[in-house]
């Protein structure tokens, strides 16, 4: 299984650097198999994001792409997780994609992508209800976490 | 207040209500759950809240000083009418904890040495010098034999000092903890039950691994199958659990928790038969030409282009894939990685979303109910055919057929779970009730056609066709079964 793993990630690894990221994506480090991060930021005048960077971080397991990967927007000193009624401020991500809609069709560049665009679509910046409850009490990997997905607007 | 008839919680609904009594059991009087509470404070007094520690003290051990250890695990006396199994459930885990203090050199463990050991002076979570906050919390609840339980859980949060009493068994609080099991870190997210009234906030307590009355919910389930002559009945006749059934670290714990999470989680996606796997046909790109007609050039899943002299495996979506990149999908998540055809019998998806409905019919049937049926899930038998209420629609399923009409038929299917997430929606208080999609662990105890043999009850023709895996094509079985013996093979020669 991590020969797929490492294969799969070689191969998209050798996608990016010859046909690069879509636009706003950028990526950020990608030095082992393990971890990679990305650089999002939302295009266009019309976000509420507009000028933010935010970096998001995938941690691939040796199951990866049966399995979903971790996905989290780091929150340091330098980057902070979006302002997102689906994002904690711990970083975790409540979307179907990283839960019950994933799908090994799917790749990093993909998850990016639909972060991009969930950004995008956001018109409020606010944290999701119950943030501070979750933050304390959160495990450190979100997967697992029992997410539910209620709300496919933004 | 006390003149009239105190109103009852329903942990399933949220409800507060009168209970309508079925066979003697009260039941919710909105949704006809069977988690409900009495909320008169002289029965019950608000659990929600915070009570002054005192919970009740183990009956008998006031006349029993001479227990030697009375706080170590296995001591308690079996089968207390009064006492729950969550508490000696984890007064059994605490205290093994306990135990393993007692090995990181704290002194003598002598009951006169200042430390309360003693369970009839255990005080839940005001023990030592403990500064936690909390106090004991009250939860009890009736069990579908018609039983009561309460069990008790003492909070000592409060940092360092915090005690730790979890009601009659439980350690008694020690100011001195240090390395101990902190329950909050046990129960990330443990707390009063969730309030939220309809159209609640997004994330069911999305930092809740599971949170306090789901976590009830989810081992009264297993009482409820175990326990048949009501609480307290867990542990068997002799009152004692294999070790295996004991979490002795944290880590334990949250492999436990991550198992019922898995079970009851509404976001286990269910996977493929092993009959359906095997069956799906296979074929070779024998040459350029069969590889330049193929429509699909690469596997979805690996991205690597087909070769000569590669095999796929086609499900009847008409995608194709490595077999060694779809079969492990597949056994997590039967659908396809491309447009999510199911391979999941409709059936299957079909009867956990009636579970809901069906509650209360099969409560007056059978006196099964959701807790039982929640048991079958979290080991993996198959559900609940007894108290399966849906015969009256079952001519109506779709068989699970891969025929061009059963193609046609089954079209629907890739959406099931977007239905299924969308009813969880309408709920989001309801907890594991609705979580109607769980994940069965691909179990061994499964036979591979069992789960949906039994699951069905006809074919819309009727004929001979008693258990849905007649309606698997022939075809798939006997590749099934030719599979089954080259692995058997493959197994004989390596050994």
């Amino acid at each position: 299984m991590s020969g797929l793993s490492t294969k799969r990630l070689m191969k998209e690894l050798a996608d990016i650097q010859s046909k690069g990221t879509p636009e706003g994506i950028i990526l950020l480090s990608a030095d082992s198999m393990e971890e990679w991060v990305f650089l999002i930021s939302v295009l266009g005048e019309e976000t509420i994001y507009k000028g933010e960077t935010f970096a998001l971080r995938m941690k691939f397991g040796n199951r990866y792409p049966i399995d979903v990967p971790e996905v989290t927007f780091l929150a340091n000193e330098q980057y902070q997780p979006p302002l997102h009624p689906h994002v904690y401020s711990n970083g975790h991500i409540c979307a179907s994609i990283l839960g019950n809609e994933w799908s090994p069709v799917l790749n990093a560049v993909a998850i990016c992508i639909t972060m991009q665009s969930m950004l995008a679509s956001n018109k409020k910046k606010e944290r999701p209800e119950g943030n501070d409850r979750y933050v304390r009490t959160a495990p450190s990997n979100p997967k697992l976490t029992r997410w539910h997905y209620d709300d496919d607007t933004v | 207040m006390p003149n009239a008839a105190p109103f009852w919680l329903c942990h399933e609904c949220g409800a507060q209500m009168r209970p309508v009594t079925v066979n003697g059991v009260p039941h919710c009087a909105s949704c006809n759950g069977e988690f409900i509470e009495i909320l008169d404070p002289d029965v019950n007094p608000d659990p929600f809240h915070e009570l002054p520690p005192a919970p009740p003290t183990r009956p008998g051990t006031e006349s029993s000083p001479s227990s030697p250890r009375p706080n170590q695990p296995f001591q308690h006396n079996p089968g207390q009418g009064g006492q729950s199994f969550l508490s000696s459930l984890f007064g059994n885990i605490l205290g093994a904890a306990a135990d393993h203090r007692e090995g990181q050199g704290e002194g003598s463990q002598a009951p006169s040495g200042g430390r309360a050991t003693n369970p009839s002076t255990n005080t839940g979570g005001s023990g030592g010098s403990g500064s936690g906050s909390g106090g004991p919390r009250t939860y009890s609840f009736n069990f579908p034999g018609g039983g009561r339980g309460q069990v008790v859980f003492g909070f000592g949060s409060g940092g360092g000092g915090g005690g730790m009493g979890m009601g009659p068994f439980g350690p008694t609080g020690q100011g001195t903890t240090t390395g101990g099991m902190d329950f909050e870190s046990l129960f990330p997210g443990f707390g009063p039950p969730p309030r939220q009234g309809p159209g609640g906030p997004h994330p069911l307590g999305p930092g809740d691994p599971m949170d306090g009355a789901e976590l009830l919910r989810a081992l009264m389930a297993v009482m409820g199958e175990e326990g048949q002559g009501g609480p307290g009945m867990f542990f068997g006749p002799a009152g004692r659990a294999n070790l295996g059934d004991y979490a002795t670290s944290e880590q334990g714990f949250n492999d436990i928790l991550e198992r019922l999470m898995q079970a009851a989680g509404p976001q286990g996606p269910l996977p493929a038969s092993d009959i359906v796997i095997d069956g799906l046909p296979r074929f070779k790109f024998d040459d350029e030409k069969k590889l330049a007609q193929s429509t699909y050039k690469d596997c979805p899943v690996c991205k690597d282009d087909f070769a000569v002299g590669d095999e796929v495996v086609r499900i009847p979506c008409a995608h194709i894939f490595h077999p060694d990149c779809l079969v492990p999908w597949l056994k997590q998540n039967g659908s396809c990685p491309v447009c999510r055809f199911s391979l999941v019998p409709e059936e299957e998806n079909r009867s956990r979303r009636s579970e809901n409905t069906g509650t209360a019919q099969a409560n007056q049937e059978g006196g099964q109910s959701t807790m039982t049926n929640i048991l079958n899930r979290l080991f993996g038998q198959a559900g609940g055919t007894t108290s399966n209420p849906t015969s009256p629609t079952d001519n109506e399923s779709n068989p699970f057929t891969f025929g061009s009409a059963g193609e046609a038929a089954r079209s629907p299917a890739p959406q099931a779970s977007e239905s299924s997430a969308a009813q969880a929606d309408q709920a989001p208080a309801a907890g594991s009730t609705n979580d109607d999609r769980a994940e069965d662990p691909p179990s061994p105890t499964l036979p591979a056609s069992g789960q949906p043999a039994a699951q069905d009850s006809q074919s819309p023709s009727e004929q001979d066709r008693p258990s849905m895996s007649t309606a698997i094509p022939e075809d798939y079985r006997a590749r099934h079964r030719e599979r089954e013996r080259q692995r058997q093979h493959q197994e004989d020669s390596q050994g």
